[in-house]
């Protein structure tokens, strides 16, 4: 075996095996809520307005970033684990192959980026806009040849004792109650799944908000668009499900009723939505109205608190929950049609009671679900 | 006294623990048996943390399928391998067992001087080393008022001078507030450390009287 298959086989493999929900959830946002038909023609748009709004292109820059900080994130995290420091006997090697195996590691775990960033520089030269091209190939090279440096770095001077990556924990500055453990586990493990998840769910709200699809204003399409944007959270429900299970194990023995562990999770999902909150405040009057604003709250911490209960009736399977989530969602759908949210808000909060105090404690994790 | 009444946990057609009844007294108990029988398993059955059919009832009517929270705060425990998310300090996790075990201050403050985690405790657990984090585990263990405490492995990773003052927390617990413990452990207990009352084997899925 050579050493860029030891590196590929050791960090490269299990970085998409350990983030398989992540490439899902992004593979259905851009490619799985599109007609077939209308796909490519999507994607051009997206990309023509990449290329022609430095902007837009920033914004995109930050979230290719993002996933660059990730994969950086992983691969120090693995190097400093005891069972992967074998990986430091590498550091014998000339610097060379050693640059060159990391590059190799560094381009496979960055390849989901690589591509749809090659296919954007294709499309800028193509169409007259070499300067956007260049950026894009500049810019995805640099984020490439960064992260390689300091893997590099790392191996050749290994500190056991510094823990590199727990010095960018983010922490708050306060005695934390339960909900804020979540809160936690997402500002610093689910980083890029929060700002795509972030991003998407903003781009649809304000679309909805601002009529881009009717003239004159309706509180359905309002809910609506922020249904939608909460169905862009089931994967990071279901990443919080899987830390619950993972690492707040220690937590079912603690004395709290039934009730009091269902509106821990109430509170987790109200914060979760605070941008969403102040999107739609900002929105109100002009945009939203009264008789509108006041059901959304319910609304959004019902829907992903329902998501969150019916993911302790085991297994913890993503493919079964998608097909609860877009179950939900059509029917959720017709009943916003009809304007009958106080039913919406009760069956949402009546349904996720019912399979908490149902399921909760008979979920147990095996093998392999998480 | 704890009763456990026709506690059975199966995963499909395979049964890991079945103990059709036992009654644990105001004692200390040493569970042995091998790799694999089945002591961690019962461990987190009674502390909760896993399904089961039968029940496990405390002081005579507490049960845990009926008034899980009342029984939850009479019963703690201490996992062999401790796992908490490496964001959190050993502070936050006392502050949530303070505030849900109803326990004082001043006794997490003894613990904490005790076990001597003063130094680390404000740290993010994922700077610890195995060792304080078993510290921290049996630190929370401890806390509040409990009738039962389940120590799984609790000696491994902890360092010569603190074996002593958990020996000594033990018998305190057990002589002064009248705890009973259920203790698993591969290491051999100092015969002067705590008064061993008896020693049970976990062996074809039920716990049997070794003396």
């Amino acid at each position: 075996m050579t050493v860029t298959q030891l590196f590929n086989r050791v960090i490269g493999i299990p970085f998409y095996q350990r983030h398989a929900g992540l490439f899902l959830f992004i593979f259905i946002l851009m490619f799985g809520v599109i007609q077939g038909s209308q796909l490519i023609s999507y994607h051009l748009t997206l990309m023509y307005a990449m290329l022609g709004s430095w902007v837009f292109m920033l914004v995109v820059s930050g979230i290719w970033l993002l996933y660059g900080l990730k994969c950086f994130q992983f691969t120090l995290k693995t190097l400093s684990e005891p069972p992967q420091q074998f990986l430091y006997t590498t550091s014998g090697l000339p610097k060379k192959i050693q640059f060159h195996s990391l590059f190799i590691l560094q381009l496979f775990i960055y390849l989901p980026v690589l591509a749809y960033a090659f296919v954007v520089a294709c499309v800028g030269f193509y169409s007259g806009q070499p300067a956007a091209a260049l950026y894009v190939i500049a810019f995805n090279f640099a984020v490439c040849l960064f992260s390689t440096l300091l893997y590099k770095k790392k191996l050749n001077h290994p500190n056991p004792e510094q823990h590199f990556f727990l010095a960018t924990l983010f922490r708050f500055p306060f005695r934390k109650p339960f909900p804020l453990f979540f809160i936690s586990h997402l500002l610093n493990e689910m980083k890029v799944i929060f700002v795509v998840t972030k991003f998407f769910a903003a781009i649809i709200i304000i679309a909805f908000l601002n009529g881009f699809f009717i003239d004159t204003y309706d509180g359905r399409v309002v809910m609506l668009g922020f249904m939608a944007g909460l169905t862009a959270h089931c994967v990071l429900v279901f990443e919080f499900r899987k830390f619950e299970e993972s690492l707040l194990g220690f937590y079912r023995n603690l004395p709290f009723t039934t009730l009091k562990r269902w509106w821990n999770f109430a509170i987790i999902y109200f914060i979760v939505l605070l941008p969403e909150w102040i999107t739609f405040g900002s929105a109100f009057p002009d945009r939203l109205h009264m008789a509108d604003i006041w059901w959304l709250p319910f609304f959004g911490t019902g829907m992903l608190l329902l998501y969150h209960c019916l993911l302790y009736k085991p297994p913890l399977d993503m493919e079964r929950y998608l097909q609860w989530v877009f179950g939900i969602s059509a029917v959720l759908f017709f009943l916003i049609l009809y304007k009958v949210y106080l039913v919406i808000i009760i069956l949402l909060l009546l349904l996720s009671l019912f399979f908490f105090f149902r399921w909760y404690y008979l979920f147990e994790q095996t093998e392999g679900q998480l | 006294m704890v009763q456990l009444q026709d506690l059975k946990k199966s995963y499909g057609s395979h049964v890991v623990v079945d103990v059709p009844a036992f009654n644990l007294e105001q004692k200390i108990y040493w569970l042995k048996g091998i790799n694999g029988s089945g002591k961690t398993t019962l461990m987190k059955l009674i502390a909760g943390l896993l399904p089961f059919e039968g029940d496990v009832i405390i002081d005579d009517s507490i049960s845990i399928k009926k008034n899980r929270s009342d029984y939850l705060r009479l019963v703690n425990y201490a996992e062999a391998e401790p796992l908490y998310p490496p964001f959190l300090s050993g502070k936050d996790l006392l502050q949530l067992y303070i505030k849900s075990k109803k326990a004082t201050p001043d006794q997490a403050q003894e613990l904490i001087a005790a076990l001597q985690v003063g130094s680390f405790i404000e740290n993010a657990t994922g700077t610890y080393s195995s060792g304080m984090l078993k510290k921290i585990s049996l630190l929370l263990a401890f806390i509040g008022q409990p009738k039962l405490i389940l120590l799984d492995e609790p000696l491994v990773t902890i360092d010569d001078k603190t074996v002593p003052v958990i020996n000594r927390i033990i018998r305190d617990y057990h002589e002064q507030k009248g705890v009973t413990f259920l203790l698993t452990s591969h290491q051999l207990f100092e015969s002067t450390a705590f008064p061993i009352t008896h020693q049970l084997e976990m062996k074809d899925q039920t716990i049997k009287i070794l003396s």
